[in-house]
């Protein structure tokens, strides 16, 4: 795969100035996936989990067997997370520039 | 069982059932012939590389398998179900920050790390914090942080293996952990960090096949997952505790259904009966915990240094971002049936809830008798994995960060040999010795110990290394060192302070508290030159 299917920074600078851009870049990304799952679990569990004792239905909604706050507060962002992984790890996470190893006194070598 | 184990030697060996030791046996025997295959690699090319990064070969199957495996310990396996075994469908919002644990774990750091680690060759993450600062101070100190934190962890494993190993050989909890301490630390040993990749793989495989058979099987034995939660005699929604009972504690209604689930004695030993197991703060807590604490645990770390190229790494997210699903999902849905099956454990026995559901399924014949031997080699691989990967943590810390890296003592290629083997043999012995003198009587409590203590110290202080040009020795020192102290001060003081308003897990106070100190110190000193920063940032 290269950079321009997964939508990489192109080419500016020095590869160590563009690897971290481009590690930033991803980093931002995984942030907004993380916010998105706080942000869901934390509405449902607040709105339909935490209720009081007198509030809770005399009986509880259930789908598939399990309270439907547990569908919609964990199962269901899950799939969703587990779909935007795969988009982050196919489109986003780009191939990196061939690897270099510094040595001691600055000299350039093959990585292993 | 205890009374006849308590006529017999320490040494005895009770179980006699081959469909049990059968697929255990073969389970150890595959241990075994990888441990030899890895060994033989450490005769050609560079020990350290190969004993510490396995070369830096990983493909797919071994970074996710392996990753996954150190992850989930025997807190997964035998403590997340021990709590729902006890809380119900409440504890869904205890595990709801494993949605995003894979992505975060791996796609935030994996690239960078691995790059700058090929650049400058190093081993360890110590070795490239120590080389970015050219601190000394920054890689003795979070030597230190990893030593405290993984020896604890270790502890609290080797308990867990040994109780495995108990209810499955019907032997003393003493024999137990010989058996389990003498085959991991042989095996790790033997053949490092290659071994513990390859068994670390093996295990994850055995892992995920043995907690997912268990739904298909626990909800035939029940009748379905309605009847388990609501309608049942025994479901959660009617369900009592009967310690909770017999205090006069009230069990509120549908308290298994909805957090924070019912009240009682929030950890066995607790005096503090009716109290609340998971109050809003202490769940939205645990979501920062499950989610940011993989970023730099020091026993996943070192997966980010061993894969071959990003290819490797974004295989490895595609297969493993499903797997906390499958593990944490199946262990939510098995646990609320467990009630329903009739399986009733006594107050401090429900760590043994996963054990007890196998054998139950394979008494109800719903379970073939060989299945009960591969779904207690379960929880026994969570547990080998998380082990192999901390012994070679700590016998990295010692020999690699400490020894010759920060006290400069020169070691020839043999002399790295004898030594790695040691420590991590000398470790093993260590905490062989601390499993049997101080056993925890519950688990999961110690591996969120783990978990939250090294997030606080090692989080920012990492994430700084990688991606903020300003930061400093001194501040990521600072942040290392106080992340830890504020985590242990946040136990004793400020919990006891501030939980009557808001009651949060110690890990929020210690990493905002370490992200703080490594932001102020490192303004307040003097930043790197640009000569030092270039190789890691690039010309700015």
């Amino acid at each position: 795969m290269d950079t321009s299917e997964t939508g990489a920074v192109p080419p500016m600078g020095d590869p160590e100035s563009r690897h971290l851009r481009q590690c930033l870049r991803e980093a931002g990304v995984v942030l907004g996936m993380w916010l998105a799952g706080l942000a869901w679990t934390l509405v449902v569990v607040i709105g339909w989990g935490y209720l009081p004792v007198s509030e809770r239905p005399e009986t509880p909604e259930l789908i598939w067997g399990m309270p439907a706050w547990v569908v919609w507060g964990l199962f269901v962002p899950w799939f969703i997370e587990i779909a935007a992984a795969w988009w982050f790890a196919l489109r986003v996470l780009a191939d990196d520039d061939p690897d270099q190893v510094i040595g001691p006194d600055g000299e350039v070598g093959v990585a292993r | 069982m205890t009374g006849l184990l308590a006529q017999q030697p320490w040494y005895h060996l009770g179980q006699r059932d081959f469909a049990i030791l059968v697929p255990f046996g073969l389970f150890m025997l595959g241990v075994a012939v990888i441990t030899v295959l890895s060994h033989r690699h450490q005769k050609t090319g560079d020990f350290r590389s190969e004993y510490y990064v396995a070369d830096r070969s990983f493909g797919t199957w071994v970074l996710a398998m392996s990753w996954v495996a150190t992850m989930a310990s025997g807190g997964s396996f035998l403590g997340y179900p021990s709590l729902v075994y006890s809380y119900g469908w409440s504890m869904a919002f205890w595990v709801s920050g494993s949605i995003v644990t894979a992505v975060v774990g791996l796609g935030i750091v994996g690239k960078r790390i691995n790059r700058l680690a090929r650049r400058t060759s190093a081993l360890t993450l110590v070795d490239l914090l120590r080389d970015r600062f050219g601190s000394h101070a920054v890689g003795v100190t979070y030597s230190m942080v990893i030593l405290v934190t993984t020896s604890v962890y270790l502890i609290a494993q080797f308990v867990a293996g040994a109780r495995i190993l108990e209810n499955l050989l019907e032997t003393s909890y003493a024999m137990g952990l010989l058996l389990f301490a003498v085959s991991v630390v042989a095996y790790t040993t033997v053949g490092g960090f290659r071994a513990v990749a390859w068994t670390d793989t093996l295990q994850g495989i055995v892992m995920i096949i043995g907690v997912v058979l268990l739904v298909p099987l626990a909800l035939s034995a029940v009748g379905g997952l309605e009847r388990a939660t609501l309608t049942g005699e025994r479901s959660q929604a009617v369900r009592v505790d009967p310690e909770a009972a017999e205090h006069g504690v009230e069990t509120e209604r549908h308290a298994y259904l909805y957090p924070p689930g019912p009240r009682k004695h929030t950890e066995p030993g607790d005096d503090r009966m009716g109290g609340m197991f998971l109050p809003f703060g202490m769940g939205l807590s645990l979501f920062l915990i499950r989610s940011l604490g993989a970023l730099m645990m020091p026993t996943t770390v070192p997966r980010m240094l061993a894969f071959r190229d990003t290819k490797a790494l974004r295989r490895a997210l595609i297969v493993l971002a499903p797997y906390f699903l499958l593990m944490y999902g199946s262990s939510l849905i098995t646990m609320n049936c467990a009630h329903s099956l009739g399986i009733n454990l006594p107050p401090g026995k429900s760590d043994q809830a996963m054990p007890a559901l196998a054998r139950k399924l394979v008494e109800l014949d719903v379970a073939p008798a060989m299945l009960a031997g591969l779904l207690i080699a379960a929880p026994f691989a969570a547990v080998m994995s998380t082990v192999d990967s901390a012994l070679l943590v700590i016998s990295a810390s010692v020999v690699r960060d400490l020894i010759e890296k920060s006290f400069g003592v020169q070691l020839s290629d043999n002399g790295v040999r004898r030594l790695s083997y040691s420590v991590t043999a000398l470790a093993g012995a260590g905490v062989f010795a601390g499993a049997l003198m101080i056993e925890p009587s519950f688990l999961q409590p110690l591996v969120i110990h783990y978990v939250g203590g090294s997030a606080s110290a090692l989080f920012w202080p990492g994430l700084a290394t990688l991606f903020w040009r300003r930061a400093t020795a001194p501040g990521v020192t600072t942040g290392l060192a106080g992340g830890g102290v504020v985590y242990i001060a946040a136990i004793f003081v400020l919990k006891p302070l501030f939980d009557p308003i808001v009651p949060l897990h110690a890990f929020v106070y210690g990493f905002v508290g370490s992200a703080a100190l490594v932001a102020v110190v490192s303004l307040c000193t003097r930043g790197q030159d640009e000569e030092q920063l270039a190789p890691y940032f690039g010309r700015s």
